[in-house]
């Protein structure tokens, strides 16, 4: 089921909107397209608000009741999933489409030991005995990189470290062999070190595995060493895509351009304290500024 | 906004000795020792930033709670200008407290949610005692000094974007006219223009107010931009330190080696190769 000949995640003209608490319309997406063949990394990059978490929720078809999608239809190994019932949708939920959640301190249950909350994914989705599945808890915990297993297996999260628990959603996310994985932020909690160390990890295994993969992130760093194809988004839309090495070396948009500027302006190879830091001058935050904000302008930026 | 001109001790703030233990484990058996801090010196000057760096768990946030008397030491003392904090009364400790400020990575979680922006910045002066007008024309001042529009102060802390609340929460810190500003990861998680803009507010007020700056962070990249001096942790000790471009171009100790190379090898990814491939 999970072997498409050639396009494996198609949206087309994707446009999704909220409606706020005070009955006002907020574009998060607008006529979004992209595609991405199997095994291939893309990389989504674009500032808070920009909209790409409503992406991949619109993709794992999890938008909040508030969300409403215009126009637009996601195709998934040929079958639009826009047109699938709920039941068929948890069949790929989890199964052949997998998250790797923001904040693995926030999406695991407190309560649960994690050996338990992976072989949860496993219970929904295949039919396989405890003891096997089991085993095969014990086998995901050592491909995401534990040394013991078995004592990570009956541990809680909290007994955890950050990228210890990083590891344990990547394990769930894995469980199944996805056919795609989207990692939203993978990174963002981590320090320096761990964030290319898991960017590392989820390279390795979804290599592996032969499955795509979709990383979501504002940091550039995390794209640039994961991804061979990068798009950058833009107050809900994509303004620019393309192969990672033509869109970093030669960005076309003006955006790309300054996001570029300004991450490759930090270096640690600067002369000591710098004067400034190049900006962009453009209020980066998207569709929902006008809610958060309250029209609140930056002042004489 | 600080007191005027170069001081005739050069040092701001000067720690020596500090040290931390926690005890840790379950409450119903023995708790072990666990050292977080272990015989660590440093000195800050005059407008002077200093960058603390080193992995999670290296002991870098909880220098920062000594040196804010957030926490009581173990053993070690310090000063900040002529004076030894560590022995002094919390009532002796008051007007030192305003003079060293914190900033945190999340400026929502530290400010009241039910509080306006006026509010929060002039919280602390209320508490200092001063009058009404007063409080407002401070307020009024530090909102265009962080480039926020003075129009905003009624409005809730909620109503602020995550760059915006990083700016009133570094209005708040100046209000009470700190001498030393110390940064626990402030420019952590912010989107990259917004911490570039964050970045750049902070070179200009260091430069208006002589301040010194304690940067907390382990990104590398920024603290080049940043400091004048970096002080790399590992374990609850500092193991190196020095001027920005010796310790970056030229670690020395394993743990800073291991921090550059992985800075290092996220900017070649950006500088981008031909050929690479994830």
């Amino acid at each position: 089921m999970a072997h498409c000949a050639d396009q494996l995640l198609g949206i087309h003209d994707l446009t999704v909107s909220y409606t706020s608490g005070n009955g006002e319309c907020l574009r998060a997406l607008s006529s979004v397209g992209l595609e991405l063949q199997p095994n291939e990394v893309l990389g989504i990059v674009g500032e808070s608000g920009c909209g790409k978490s409503t992406l991949a929720h619109a993709v794992m078809q999890l938008l909040p009741a508030s969300a409403r999608r215009e126009t637009g239809d996601i195709r998934f190994c040929g079958a639009n999933l826009l047109s699938l019932s709920e039941r068929e949708l948890r069949s790929i939920r989890g199964r052949q489409i997998a998250l790797v959640p923001q904040d693995p301190a926030l999406s695991l249950n407190p309560v649960i030991s994690v050996g338990t909350q992976i072989d949860e994914v496993l219970k929904a989705h295949l039919s396989l005995s405890s003891r096997q599945r089991k085993d095969r808890v014990m086998e995901l915990l050592g491909e995401v990189g534990f040394e013991e297993p078995s004592k990570i297996y009956g541990a809680y999260p909290h007994q955890l470290s950050g990228g210890q628990r990083q590891r344990v959603v990547i394990a769930q996310a894995i469980a199944c062999r996805p056919a795609l994985l989207i990692a939203d932020e993978p990174t963002s909690k981590l320090d320096a070190e761990l964030r290319s160390e898991m960017g590392r990890l989820l390279s390795q295994l979804r290599a592996s595995h032969g499955a795509a993969l979709i990383v979501i992130s504002h940091d550039l760093t995390v794209v640039a060493a994961m991804a061979d194809r990068v798009a950058f988004m833009y107050q809900g839309s994509i303004v620019e895509a393309g192969r990672r090495e033509q869109v970093f070396r030669h960005p076309t948009h003006p955006y790309t351009q300054a996001l570029l500027l300004i991450a490759r302006s930090a270096r640690v190879d600067q002369d000591g304290k710098r004067n400034r830091f190049p900006t962009i001058d453009a209020e980066p935050a998207g569709p929902a500024s006008p809610v958060q904000l309250g029209g609140l302008l930056e002042y004489g930026e | 906004m600080v007191n005027e001109g170069p001081r005739s001790s050069p040092a701001v703030l000067r720690v020596r000795g500090l040290s931390k233990r926690y005890t840790r484990g379950p409450l119903w058996q023995k708790r072990a020792s666990f050292v977080a801090v272990n015989e660590v010196e440093l000195e800050i000057g005059l407008g002077e930033t200093l960058a603390l760096v080193g992995s999670s768990g290296s002991g870098k946030s909880t220098v920062a709670r000594c040196i804010a008397q957030l926490e009581t030491l173990d053993s070690g003392q310090v000063w900040i200008d002529d004076r030894e904090l560590t022995q002094l009364s919390a009532r002796e400790l008051l007007p030192f407290r305003s003079m060293v400020q914190m900033i945190f990575q999340d400026a929502a979680t530290a400010m009241n949610p039910r509080f306006s922006a006026a509010e929060v910045i002039q919280e602390p002066l209320r508490i200092q005692g001063r009058s009404r007008s007063e409080q407002q024309e401070i307020a009024e001042a530090l909102m265009k000094e962080v480039a926020l529009s003075p129009d905003c102060l009624k409005r809730s802390v909620l109503e602020f974007s995550g760059g915006q609340k990083q700016r009133l929460a570094i209005a708040r810190a100046l209000a009470v006219r700190p001498r030393l500003l110390i940064l626990d990861e402030a420019l952590s998680g912010l989107d990259l223009s917004i911490r570039a803009q964050i970045a750049n507010l902070l070179l200009d007020l260091q430069e208006a107010h002589s301040l010194a700056y304690l940067l907390i962070s382990h990104d590398l990249a920024v603290v080049a931009g940043l400091a004048d001096r970096i002080a790399v942790m590992s374990q609850g000790r500092i193991v190196e330190a020095g001027s920005v471009s010796t310790v970056l171009r030229e670690p020395s100790h394993d743990e800073t080696k291991k921090l550059v190379a992985a800075t290092r090898e996220a900017e070649s990814k950006l500088a981008i190769s031909a050929g690479a491939s994830a």
